[in-house]
């Protein structure tokens, strides 16, 4: 099966930009607030690229190792 | 783009994506983003992950992961510096030593959960070669350790050994005599030659700022500092009524003009001060009284009380709890990780909401803001927060 990286099927529920350095409390990322409504889609989508990419990569490397 | 792009794999079990109810997480390390997808998503990249009840993913579902994403341990609690507002209720006669057999049987707990974040954080009587030597073990495990210090005993030498953590931030809660205002001491001082130290030894350096009534006016001159110092990550706390919290918490908690005008003003100047900002969990109210839509904020990850489901808290007698603001509930220990039923309170909390929480239309992102804040005020664990504008304008109509 060929998997693209462009896929529209499935939907990245959320992306959770940064990681929490605090140790009492779980925080967000609220930068993105600041750009337009749009941008939520925007950010979605790149996450959802990113993980296909990165699936795709790993599928490959291991039909290779096959 | 391999070296742009670095995912990190689920601890415990090495494979890239963790499997949830919802579908499936996949932490990413670079650049550093936690993404969750739902079931058709996994299929059309050929991946079938089965879980014993599969939930279709909505933004009116609340989104409980299989294992939270992160811990927040509590290591020790002696600490001389007596900050006025420690959550932890810190003791200065405590060496601050770390059992560290023990606390390496949670983190190896945690990654056999396939938890992907600890934050790891203590008493500053703690050596930091024992926060360290813990942070080795987590990288061993495959968890990812970030470290939050006030840096009363950084040196050069320390700092350079640091690196082991993904990030590092340190307390600093204003400019000046604003940070005071929130410890009741001055240590503004050597918290800025703490930061300088950090930024010279570690890559990933920002900053924790606990905001309360005395230094919610007064975050411009931080910002203004941290741009100063080329310092662009700072994560925003809500001062919390626990431990000494508790005690001052009527005269430390924001007024209600503060609460409402909070995130425009605070994202107004992270735009001015080109910061990037973070706001923890108990912010959620304010957010969402912002105006943003629910589905906006959902996809963005924003989360109000996630204790139990996210996260998870241990403190240094080995405790277990949703929330580190949060003893109180139950008597489970770090042994009960991973066990079901520890955390119903938390993650039952939106089935037995009150109003104006029960019709609101952020209840699955806001989960009824932090309900530490509630309980000390109305005494109990399942009213609304008091400090959340939307209820507020409720009380106010009824």
């Amino acid at each position: 099966m060929r998997l693209s990286i462009f896929s529209k099927r499935g939907k990245v529920i959320s992306v959770r930009p940064g990681s929490n350095p605090n140790s009492s409390s779980l925080g967000v990322d609220v930068t993105w607030l600041l750009a337009s409504g749009a941008f939520a889609g925007l950010l979605t989508l790149f996450g959802g690229t990113l993980v296909r990419w990165a699936l795709r990569r790993r599928k490959g490397k291991n039909d290779n190792r096959a | 783009m391999g070296r742009l792009i670095e995912i990190q794999p689920v601890p415990g079990s090495g494979k890239l994506v963790r499997a949830e109810p919802f579908g499936g997480t996949l932490a990413f390390r670079r650049p550093e983003m936690v993404v969750l997808v739902d079931h058709d998503f996994l299929s059309s990249v050929g991946l079938r992950m089965g879980t014993d009840k599969p939930q279709a993913a909505g933004p009116d579902l609340l989104l409980d992961p299989v294992a939270p994403f992160e811990a927040h341990l509590t290591v020790a609690h002696g600490c001389d510096a007596g900050c006025r507002g420690c959550y932890i209720d810190s003791d200065a006669q405590d060496p601050g030593q770390v059992d560290l057999e023990l606390w390496r049987g949670v983190l190896a707990k945690l990654a056999e959960l396939g938890v992907y974040h600890v934050a790891l954080g203590a008493g500053e009587s703690t050596p930091l070669e024992s926060l360290i030597a813990l942070a080795h073990t987590a990288r061993d495990l495959g968890l990812t350790p970030n470290l939050s210090t006030a840096g009363r005993h950084l040196t050069p030498r320390l700092a350079r050994k640091l690196s082991v953590f993904g990030r590092v931030h340190l307390s600093l809660d204003g400019a000046a005599g604003a940070a005071g205002s929130v410890r009741g001491r001055d240590d503004f001082s050597s918290s800025l030659m703490a930061l300088e130290i950090l930024r010279a030894y570690h890559d990933r350096v920002g900053v924790n700022c606990v905001v309360a009534r005395t230094n919610c006016d007064e975050l411009e001159p931080l910002f203004r500092l941290l741009a100063g110092h080329k310092v662009r990550n700072v994560e925003l706390l809500r001062f919390k009524p626990a431990g000494r919290g508790a005690r001052i918490f009527d005269q430390m908690a924001m007024t209600a003009e503060q609460g409402e005008s909070f995130i425009g003003r605070v994202l107004r100047l992270g735009r001015r001060y080109r910061l990037r900002l973070r706001l923890d969990c108990s912010f959620t109210p304010m957010v969402c009284a912002a105006g943003i839509s629910p589905k906006r904020l959902s996809r963005l990850g924003l989360a109000g009380c996630v204790g139990g489901s996210w996260l998870v808290s241990v403190d240094w007698r080995g405790r277990l709890s949703g929330c580190s603001f949060d003893y109180e509930n139950g008597r489970a220990s770090y042994r009960d990780l991973g066990r079901s039923g520890v955390f119903d309170h938390y993650l039952n909390w939106t089935k037995q909401a009150p109003e104006p929480c029960a019709s609101c239309d952020y209840l699955s992102i806001c989960r009824g803001g932090c309900h530490v804040v509630a309980r000390h005020v109305s005494g109990s664990f399942f009213a609304a927060d008091p400090g959340c504008p939307l209820v507020k304008k409720w009380q106010g109509r009824s």
